[in-house]
């Protein structure tokens, strides 16, 4: 112990060193040295150094310090792997790639691999995450991308090596089988309604098969040790702060706590989404000779503008059973109600050749079930324009509608009940308190003359 | 809770100390264990003030004393300390 102390008192500046070394030595060999005394030298050499002006030296041995922490504590964090597969996609499909990639991390596909006992994913996580939660961060730990030449990655992150190789191995599994199912479907329906075998369609093979999990833990350490050495010396820094700085960090935090508790005083509200796919006519080569199909986004656009013309939302504000917005309806006329519902609370995104639906509103539930009498809407409003399609056009058309091969609504994703709300923005409401305060802090000081300090400190601080 | 500066002037009150001699003085009279990077950080201050002043000696142990300026710094905090115990003494009375 005795040494370390030594070595401790070696960290004083050089000038305090020559002035008061060999008396501050003789005094760590007269006491009785322990942990406690180790931390004081420590302590005492570090205010010394930030007091001469000399902090640089102080924040390069703060950041080694920061690094190693850093280092310490990625070595104790569970580790992460990656697996990853190569697949090549010849020719094209009815629904594309990307049609298959939706389906592949669908909900209920992905929450089927969660709960698949042979896996048993996230099993931590499950036990106090809401299931569509899980479901997500499994969507953003895999990973697929599209290269240049038709391959496709597909990539897995988790905790375990082996289970990292074998979900990929599944999700390479659905994918194949969900083309060679769709291509199925198309040949027989394409067979019933021609009569004739379907041109060729999208073919899958796997190019490179799961490989053995990597370790993403050793790729991060440089990053990891790089974060700790920039905050070791931050945070000297820091403390080389002025007095008013902590003021106004003070200011700053109690700005952000009371901002982030007035935030729980406005209600939560929630977003309940679906996933709708529209599928294309399955000869359009076909059919587009004398009927042109639609392009995708105007169709979006004709079903969104149907179910949410003003009086579909109308009819859907005062059915009894959802009975919204009570209180807006007896201050404002119920077309104004459902104007308003329309532009702030029903959002619509393409992503061909799907497109969500997404509804807001204070109860989940009810988001819930707005967002299913939405697509209900949809689909109804889909089926009636083809069979008046149908009647009008008769021929070809007919046939497909009979045999339901011409362009279909389908729900890839039905809808969510939501369990976090998305509203209040909680973050962006402590962060605006963070930066009020700031400027109240500012200001408060810049008005404010400083007091005479207490009788009994009239003594400065002493470094130690 | 009590300065390490003020117990340093309290300790070299009665005569020169050096710094094992000042921190076991301390202990002694007020209960308090001041570690040696604390109490060398005192001194620099105290010294840097003009409130404490080494006394030339070969002994690697340097011995320190009160200057004037210092005891007369002492003897307004011990006056202020004095005011601050008989009030609140005079305050518990009365509650």
């Amino acid at each position: 112990m005795r040494t370390w102390i030594a070595l401790a008192a070696k960290l004083y500046p050089r000038h305090w060193r020559d002035r008061y070394g060999p008396e501050f030595d003789a005094l760590i060999e007269d006491t009785n040295p322990d942990w406690c005394e180790l931390a004081n030298v420590l302590g005492g050499a570090m205010k010394m150094q930030l007091k001469s002006g000399t902090y640089w030296k102080l924040a390069v041995a703060m950041a080694a310090a920061g690094a190693l922490a850093a280092l310490a504590v990625s070595l104790r964090l569970p580790e992460r792997f990656m697996s990853s597969a190569m697949v090549q996609v010849h020719g094209e499909s009815w629904i594309g790639v990307e049609g298959i990639q939706r389906e592949v991390l669908s909900r209920s596909s992905l929450a089927e691999l969660i709960q698949r006992p042979s896996l048993d994913l996230y099993r931590g996580e499950r036990q106090w995450m809401p299931l569509e939660d899980v479901i997500d961060l499994m969507r953003r730990n895999v990973q697929i991308g599209r290269k240049a030449d038709g391959r496709l990655s597909i990539a897995f992150i988790y905790l375990d090596r082996d289970v990292a190789r074998r979900v990929v191995q599944e999700l390479v599994t659905k994918f194949m089988e969900t083309n060679l199912a769709i291509e199925r479907n198309r040949q027989h329906v394409y067979q019933s309604a021609w009569n004739e075998h379907a041109p060729a369609g999208m073919v899958m093979e796997v190019l490179d098969p799961p490989a053995q999990a990597r370790s993403l833990g050793a790729e991060a350490r440089p990053a990891l040790a790089l974060a700790g050495a920039h905050l070791g010396a931050m945070l000297v820094l820091i403390w080389r702060w002025p007095r008013p700085a902590w003021k106004l960090a003070a200011f700053a935090t109690a700005g952000c706590l009371l901002a982030t508790a007035a935030s729980y005083l406005i209600p939560n509200r929630y977003t309940s989404t679906v996933v709708m796919r529209l599928v294309p006519p399955i000869d359009a080569r076909r059919w587009t000779a004398s009927l042109p199909v639609e392009p995708f986004s105007n169709h979006v656009h004709r079903i969104a503008a149907q179910i949410l013309s003003e009086d579909s939302l109308k009819e859907l504000i005062l059915r009894p059973r959802l009975n919204l917005y009570e209180r807006e309806r007896s201050r404002k006329p119920i077309a104004e109600v459902a104007r308003e519902m329309r532009d702030q609370a029903v959002t619509v995104k393409e992503h061909a050749p799907s497109f969500e639906i997404s509804f807001t509103y204070g109860d989940p539930r009810i988001a819930q079930a707005v967002v299913r009498e939405l697509v209900t809407k949809a689909i109804e409003g889909n089926i009636e324009e083809q069979r008046n399609r149908a009647r009008a056009e008769g021929g070809q058309y007919k046939l497909m509608v009979e045999y339901r091969i011409g362009e279909l609504l389908e729900v890839l994703d039905p809808a969510s009940l939501p369990m976090a709300p998305v509203a209040p923005n909680r973050t962006v409401i402590a962060g605006l308190g963070f930066v009020t305060g700031l400027l109240l802090g500012a200001v408060t000081l810049a008005i404010r003359r400083p007091h005479n300090p207490s009788i009994v400190r009239a003594v400065p601080a002493a470094a130690g | 809770m009590i300065d390490p500066t003020l117990l340093i002037l309290a300790s070299l009150a009665d005569g020169e100390k050096h710094g094992y001699a000042m921190m076991t003085d301390i202990r002694d009279f007020a209960g308090v264990r001041v570690g040696a990077g604390t109490l060398y950080g005192a001194i620099t201050r105290l010294e840097e003030l003009g409130w404490i002043s080494a006394v030339d000696s070969d002994d690697r142990r340097k011995p320190y004393r009160l200057t004037a300026d210092g005891r007369r710094q002492l003897e307004e905090q011990m006056g202020a300390l004095d005011r601050l115990v008989k009030c609140a003494t005079r305050r518990l009375r009365h509650a």
